[in-house]
């Protein structure tokens, strides 16, 4: 039996800075949940919400009087002298008693689910675009050509982890993401309007086949199916390293040989009224004064649908044209754009805001708004089915699968994935080993399941005792196909090459 | 193998795994354009409804108010640069003869039409026409003396062009094509960019410029609508009359090699005789339909071949129906032309022919030279449809819509149910400009008088008001909200219609 020496730090950041300050002494205990995905039946279904979680006990009251509300803490294991990161992501509860407290923590998806995001329309755009230190990921930023999920967690505070050097953290700055591998499908029309962006996200992963998972790091990330049974497997699970054994629990209730898919199709149609708003609206008398006014149409705008007209010498801003605003003087005069009042206009796919600007000292009422666009309208939902046999698997209802062609695309992926059992293996009485993370693929060897280093994914990582005690959640990926198996597009010359063709 | 529907093609980026289904995306779309880059034109109608016989090969009116030679519409877009009006006169001017062009009711040209066939081409940039609004055309006959009556002028064709627009905004949120994002019109239009054979590699570049192309072949070809044309039913060519009388003139597109020009529908005689209608072409005799001789209704679909000569051409049509015996109008016939366009002379436009290895199986093994064959032979596909619609009239220019017209209001109304427009549906969306329009598809319904005889008046199975009658009004109608009209099905515009454009999106 191996002997480990164990021990932790505990750091927690001063808020909106890059500063973190060590409070390892006050700490007693630490434990902590890292898994794939909560899906115990398949943990490599797609889409699925995956959850970090830690619990920090204190060894008296030190910390009480500090602000602890959605702070950020990070959490490293040492064993053997190797220190590395256990956890990252903020504090979301605590519990006090008279001699101590307990500060709950989970990931950065509880700031990305608050957050609302209208976002512009993306057409045909993977639903994560690769992350690297030089992809354009700021929305504002010249060039941007980032997925909808990448323009979500930049919205809620999020950086591209590639870039974390240009990124410190900050009062705008909450924590990262990356994107290993391009999402393999594409939806057709994907935007976000104003729901929670950590189920909108999870909601274009499992339309175009992938998770979101939240790392150790604190960085999330979003992990395409064809990165699980990738890469060599270095490390190999042994009875020497699991002596608490192996528990294995098949749920079939995933498994699947037929897939029911249900299709919205949304289609682009012409330039039309989207908005008419005759809602009257005061815009108090003063200069300066100004009135926002928020509308959202029925259905999503097309990319470049909002009919504006661009700025000018005269107006050097975006505008309505000219008989889309109709506004009026108490005394029944009609006012002048640009001469009494202006306006700034700012669009996304389903919300269009108007600041109106006073130049006079006399109140304007708004009469009449009347906005037209090029709406993205749903048609009658359809269903398309793949595979055969009697066990049979309904996707639920998704907004971003909006074509035939994408449902069967999603179908046969998930064919793959679903076609049969894939158990979970708890590896329990682990030691704490810091070199593994959640998503890495090892070997596994059980003489007595007859498995010799057979390669499997570490789906869930549980450590309590300050790292002394871990549980290690596998799952069999040797039969799941790879992204080393397929052409790749790129520089890559294949001749004489055999490969497979992807979904 | 039949597609419904052109697919937004895929982008693709480095990294990413070649995909079966996008390849097949790609091969769909060529099958798509390939269908898409073929159109059975309908005539363009040249016909005006003054004078005995009726015939825009008309004895010229004087005065001079001027003749009212040809009027319709044209859906404006900012881009379109010139007018052209294609005519044809034959005899001498007598007086001082001009023939004239009026926009939306402003004279715009004036000139002395040259004899034999002959092209004037009126600007339309810098007009301050508004975009996307219908422009109301007429030309006229004007300033003719009073002796004359021999001389023939006929309005053979009128066209917009560039039918394109050229792509202008710079997208940068586009794959790039090569190092640079490529531009890209407001409507989603792309450059065409040079694509080449693969070999091995497949690299985006040359991956994205194939949705490039497609993307620019689908907007380009969809910039420029369908047309449909005035339909003939329900008259009397032959009422108190022996004789040759013309009933329809106008002028026939042969845009590729296989064109035929095909003349459908029926005829029904009350009394027996000996019916025929000759089919001028470039003022030949083409050929010669009949005789019916018998009493009872007589269908006829008969096509046409083209005269002599390399597309793409246009060739002027004249029907002349003829009886030997006269009728007394308490018997007449009735003549339905029902259709008549260019279409291809065998059983369809001869279609290419898609990669052999198709549909790939996702997830299964194939070898890379499987592979470069596929995506080989679907850039040869590319470049075959880009030359076709480079070289076909179809998509160079965009005609204007033949409008019904009277000596007023009234007689213009008659007109209505006689002559209404027919399309057969390609498109899933309808523009129209008009006014109290009805949208009919189906069978024609008669009216039956007290004594159970079948009057003229007539509805079509399926109606449905599409513009209200208080005013003219400019309205898109999706196809697909029309329960029971599939494509492929003819329908019709009744009422006052200006213009009226399909398109396929």
């Amino acid at each position: 039996m191996a002997i480990f020496t164990a021990g932790f730090r505990v750091e927690w950041n001063t808020p909106n800075t890059a500063t973190w300050v060590d409070i390892t002494t006050s700490i007693k205990s630490v434990s902590g949940n890292l898994a794939l995905s909560g899906n115990r039946a398949n943990a490599l279904s797609f889409g699925d919400t995956s959850d970090i979680s830690c619990d920090i006990e204190t060894l008296d009251l030190d910390l009480q009087a500090a602000a602890y509300d959605e702070r950020l803490v990070r959490v490293y294991l040492t064993i053997n002298g190797v220190e590395t990161q256990a956890f990252q992501g903020l504090i979301t509860g605590r519990e006090r008693t008279l001699a101590n407290l307990t500060f709950t923590c989970e990931g950065l998806k509880r700031i990305v689910s608050r957050t609302r995001v209208y976002s512009p329309m993306f057409e045909r755009v993977p639903a994560a675009t690769k992350t690297t230190a030089s992809s354009v990921e700021n929305p504002a930023a010249s060039g941007y050509a980032a997925g909808p999920i990448n323009y979500g967690l930049w919205k809620a505070g999020l950086r591209p982890y590639e870039q974390i050097a240009s990124y410190p953290l900050s009062a705008a700055v909450k924590g990262y993401y990356s994107v290993a591998e391009y999402a393999i499908l594409a939806p057709e029309f994907a935007w976000l309007a104003g729901e929670d962006t950590w189920e909108e996200c999870l909601r274009l992963a499992r339309a175009s086949g992938g998770q979101i998972t939240q790392d150790r790091d604190g960085v999330v990330r979003y992990r395409q199916p064809l990165s699980f049974g990738n890469g060599t497997a270095i490390y190999t699970f042994t009875n020497d390293v699991y002596s608490g054994g192996l528990k294995e629990g098949a749920l079939s209730e995933q498994t699947a040989t037929k897939i029911i898919c249900p299709v919205i199709p949304r289609t682009k149609q012409l330039v039309q009224t989207v908005i008419d708003d005759s809602n009257p609206r005061r815009l108090p008398g003063g200069l300066n004064q100004t009135l926002t006014v928020q509308l959202e149409p029925q259905q999503p705008i097309a990319k470049n649908g909002w009919v504006l007209v661009p700025p000018t010498n005269t107006f050097p801003y975006y505008v309505l044209p000219g008989d889309s605003v109709k506004a009026v003087f108490g005394d029944g005069t009609r006012p002048t754009l640009g001469t009494h009042y202006w306006y700034q206009v700012t669009t996304a796919a389903q919300q269009i805001t108007l600041v109106f600007h006073n130049l006079t000292a006399l109140p304007i009422t708004f009469t009449n708004l009347i906005i037209k666009g090029a709406p993205v309208v749903a048609g009658e939902t359809i269903t398309v089915t793949g595979g055969t046999g009697d066990r049979t698997l309904t996707v639920p209802d998704n907004p971003y699968v909006q074509s035939e062609a994408h449902a069967q695309r999603l179908i046969t992926m998930m064919l793959a994935f679903h076609a049969n059992n894939l158990p979970i293996i708890t590896a329990s009485g682990c030691p704490y080993d810091p070199n593994r993370f959640v998503g890495e693929s090892v070997n596994l060897t059980a003489a007595r399941w007859s498995l010799s280093a057979v390669k499997h994914l570490i789906v869930g990582i549980r450590h309590s005792d300050t790292g002394t005690e871990s549980e290690y959640d596998m799952v069999n990926v040797a039969g799941l196909p790879y992204t080393n198996q397929f052409f790749i597009v790129g520089a890559t010359n294949w001749a004489g090459l055999t490969r497979k063709v992807g979904y | 193998m039949i597609v419904n529907d052109f697919e937004q093609p895929p982008i693709v980026y480095a990294g990413q795994f070649l995909s079966a289904a996008d390849i097949d995306v790609w091969s769909r779309n060529c099958a798509y354009l390939d269908q898409m880059a073929y159109r059975r034109e309908p005539v363009f109608d040249s016909m005006s409804r003054l004078g005995d016989p009726s015939s825009a090969w008309h004895h010229n009116m004087p005065g001079t108010t001027g003749f009212l030679l040809w009027r319709g519409g044209l859906l404006y877009r900012a881009h379109y640069t010139t007018l052209t009006v294609r005519y044809r006169r034959v005899g001498a001017i007598a007086g001082t003869g001009r023939m004239r062009v009026y926009i939306n009711n402003v004279l715009r040209s004036e000139f002395v039409p040259a004899s034999g066939d002959g092209t004037a081409t009126i600007a339309l940039a810098g007009q301050s026409y508004p975009a996307d609004s219908p422009l109301l055309i007429e030309v006229r006959a004007n300033g003719l003396d009073a002796t004359d009556r021999t001389s023939e002028w006929w309005i053979a064709h009128i066209h917009a062009h560039p039918a394109y627009l050229s792509p202008t905004l710079s997208d940068p949120t586009l794959p790039a094509i090569g190092s640079t994002p490529p531009p890209t019109s407001a409507s989603g239009g792309r450059p065409w960019v040079p694509m080449t054979n693969f070999a091995g590699v497949y690299g985006p570049t040359a991956l994205n410029s194939i949705s490039n192309n497609q993307l620019h072949l689908f907007d380009r070809m969809n910039q420029v609508p369908l047309s449909g044309n005035r339909a003939y039913l329900t008259t009397e060519p032959m009422s108190h009359r022996s004789g040759d009388f013309e009933v329809w003139t106008g002028s026939a597109s042969k845009y590729t090699s296989v064109d035929v020009y095909r003349i459908a529908g029926n005829l029904t005689l009350l009394t027996a005789g000996s019916d025929t209608f000759r089919v001028y072409m470039n003022d030949v005799l083409q050929t010669t339909i009949g005789p019916f001789t018998t009493v009872g209704t007589h269908a006829f679909s008969t096509a046409v071949p083209f005269p002599v000569g390399v597309p793409p051409q246009r060739i002027r049509v004249k029907i002349v129906y003829n009886s030997t015996v006269l009728r007394d109008i308490s018997v007449p016939s009735r003549l339905n032309l029902l259709v008549h366009r260019s279409e291809p002379a065998s059983g369809g436009y001869p279609a290419l022919t898609l990669p052999t290895k198709r549909p790939l199986t996702p997830g299964a093994s194939y070898s890379q030279a499987t592979i470069t064959a596929v995506l080989n032979r679907i850039v040869y596909l590319m470049n075959a449809i880009k030359t076709r619609v480079d070289g076909s009239g179809s998509f160079t220019i965009v005609r204007a819509y033949r409008d019904n017209f009277g000596y007023d209001e009234h007689a213009r109304r008659k007109l209505d149910r006689y002559h209404p427009t027919t399309f057969q549906r390609r498109g899933s969306r309808l523009v129209v400009y008009g006014k109290n329009v009805q949208l009919g598809f189906g069978g024609q319904v008669f009216e039956l008088d007290e004594d159970n005889h079948a009057t003229y008046k007539y509805k079509f199975a399926n109606e449905q008001n599409i513009i209200p009658g208080d005013k003219y009004d400019l309205k898109t109608i999706y196809l697909d909200s029309i329960k029971g009209l599939y494509p492929g099905d003819f329908y019709y515009l009744v009422g006052d219609v200006t213009m009226a454009y399909e398109y396929h999106k």
